[in-house]
């Protein structure tokens, strides 16, 4: 018998989220998890999953979230869906620190940072990055701490194959990050196939502002969000380059890090 | 008196530029060194003839009305000052270059201000799965994009663009076939940090809870089941 059970976890970055599920549905969802190292809490629930009524009957997820534009939206049917959504919902509710879309690595003690959403190819780069002896952060997340460091959030690699998604353990390339670290470089880049790598100097303040537009809160808490991208801006050395291959780039990524430090 | 500056912007520094957030019109800007300096001088005190001065005394010269002016019309349309006197007509940003030259120090002493609209997270995109992360395997090449996410996923609100310029590549190129472009503008001149921030209050988020509250939870994390059901 599956009876709904209504709990709710505290995750990393401090969200508050709730399930009102059967207990098989919440222990499925809590073992895909771990990186977001979900504790029980009595505390209230920012947000809530639950189950519904899609428009055959059929039964739905559904996530109930007042920061949203849609405050109740059905997310889909499989315990996948409610796993991929969490991801943007623990970034939204966080209350520890400002989650900025980007691949992130640790290299020389300090933070790189590869700003980008969607098909920007921040998990195949920071692949190749952690293959290059660079220390995983996230291939999804920068998270701004209050006091300016990049802080972990280290979920499993996700890339994306002819066939769909390929989920690679960062353990079995090489060091994840248990630690914030200081920011060091942000680079902006695309892929563009041919392209040179070629870094040429971003101003700050439209670093900043690209780090912005970015920011999962930028428009639930936009203060917040300016003074956390200020401060990761003015600490890091921006640039801007298309590139090809990123297995041909990760070595000339790794340097500029170098050179911030020989130039600090 | 020429302008003053609104309340209720958030300021922040950033090196010698700044970042503003206009809670008002929910939009984010940028503001070079120039446009960073005139934008503090907004106190309702000064002219642009003691604005003009300023700007030469940081290093931002050879200035003149016409700059000034520039910047005091792109911080007006970014909804960052109000002016209170009449705008006269002055020279665009394309009469000022050919006026003062397109050396990268002229360049970078013309104000620039660039402004978004702060994305929403559904904008933005899951955080994972279908949405995002399309990235194919090292072995599969992406497409190419036509343009970088921020540039398609927002609005640009102000008329203000970079200047393109040949700005030195930090590091070696790693290729000889060089297709790469940038419209960047050139680094800083060095001089004064703006350090203006009149009375910025920021949003905070809405805290408010589900309707739901959470009953009986259990005291352990349960394992993972084969055929969850919702």
């Amino acid at each position: 018998m599956n009876t709904s059970t209504m709990v709710t976890f505290h995750t990393i970055g401090g969200a508050r989220i709730g399930f009102d599920f059967s207990a098989d549905a919440v222990a499925c969802i809590v073992a895909r998890l771990e990186f977001a190292r979900p504790l029980l809490t009595d505390d209230e629930p920012t947000l809530l999953y639950r189950s519904g009524r899609g428009r055959a009957g059929r039964r739905v997820f559904e996530r109930h979230d007042s920061l949203r534009a849609e405050s109740i939206e059905q997310i889909g049917t499989t315990i996948d869906d409610v796993v991929d959504d969490l991801h943007l919902s623990i970034a939204l509710h966080a209350t520890e620190g400002v989650f900025v879309h980007a691949g992130v690595v640790a290299w020389n003690e300090m933070a790189i940072i590869l700003p980008g959403r969607s098909r920007a190819g921040k998990s195949t780069l920071v692949h190749e990055l952690v293959r290059a002896g660079a220390t995983y952060l996230s291939d999804e997340y920068a998270r701004i701490s209050s006091t300016g460091e990049i802080a972990p959030y280290p979920r499993p690699i996700q890339l994306r194959t002819s066939t769909g998604r390929r989920l690679v353990d960062p353990h079995t390339l090489g060091r994840v990050a248990e630690r914030p670290y200081p920011p060091g470089v942000t680079v902006f880049t695309r892929h563009l196939a041919g392209a040179a790598f070629s870094p040429a100097p971003v101003p700050p303040a439209q670093a900043a502002l690209e780090l912005f537009d970015n920011t999962v809160v930028a428009d639930v808490s936009p203060g917040a969000a300016t003074r956390a991208v200020a401060t990761v801006a003015s600490a890091t050395l921006a640039v801007r380059s298309d590139r090809d291959e990123a297995s041909a780039v990760a070595e000339a990524i790794l340097m500029l890090a170098d050179r911030k430090v020989s130039a600090t | 008196m020429v302008a003053l500056r609104r309340e209720g912007l958030v300021v922040e520094a950033v090196h010698d530029e700044v970042l503003v957030f206009n809670p008002g019109r929910s939009e984010a800007t940028a503001l070079n060194q120039s446009a960073a300096r005139v934008f503090e001088l907004c106190d309702g005190t000064n002219s642009v003839e003691s604005m003009k001065a300023a700007l030469e005394a940081v290093g931002l010269g050879p200035s003149s009305d016409d700059a000034v002016w520039l910047a005091l019309s792109e911080l007006a349309d970014a909804g960052l000052i109000d002016i209170q006197v009449p705008r006269p007509s002055h020279l665009g940003r394309r009469e000022l270059i050919k006026q003062f030259g397109v050396s990268a120090a002229a360049l970078s002493a013309l104000p620039v201000v660039e402004s978004i609209r702060a994305p929403s997270p559904e904008i933005q995109g899951s955080g994972s799965g279908t949405n995002d992360d399309s990235n194919l395997t090292p072995d599969e090449p992406t497409p190419s994009p036509t343009a970088p996410a921020s540039a398609t996923t927002t609005t640009s609100t102000t008329t203000t663009t970079t200047e393109p310029t040949s700005a030195p590549a930090v590091v070696p190129t790693t290729s000889t076939t060089s297709t790469t472009t940038t419209t960047t503008q050139p680094t800083s001149a060095p001089g004064a940090a703006p350090t203006s921030a009149p009375g910025a209050a920021p949003t905070s988020a809405p805290t408010s809870a589900p309707t739901s509250a959470p009953t009986s939870a259990p005291t352990s994390a349960p394992t993972p089941a084969p055929t969850p059901t919702p």
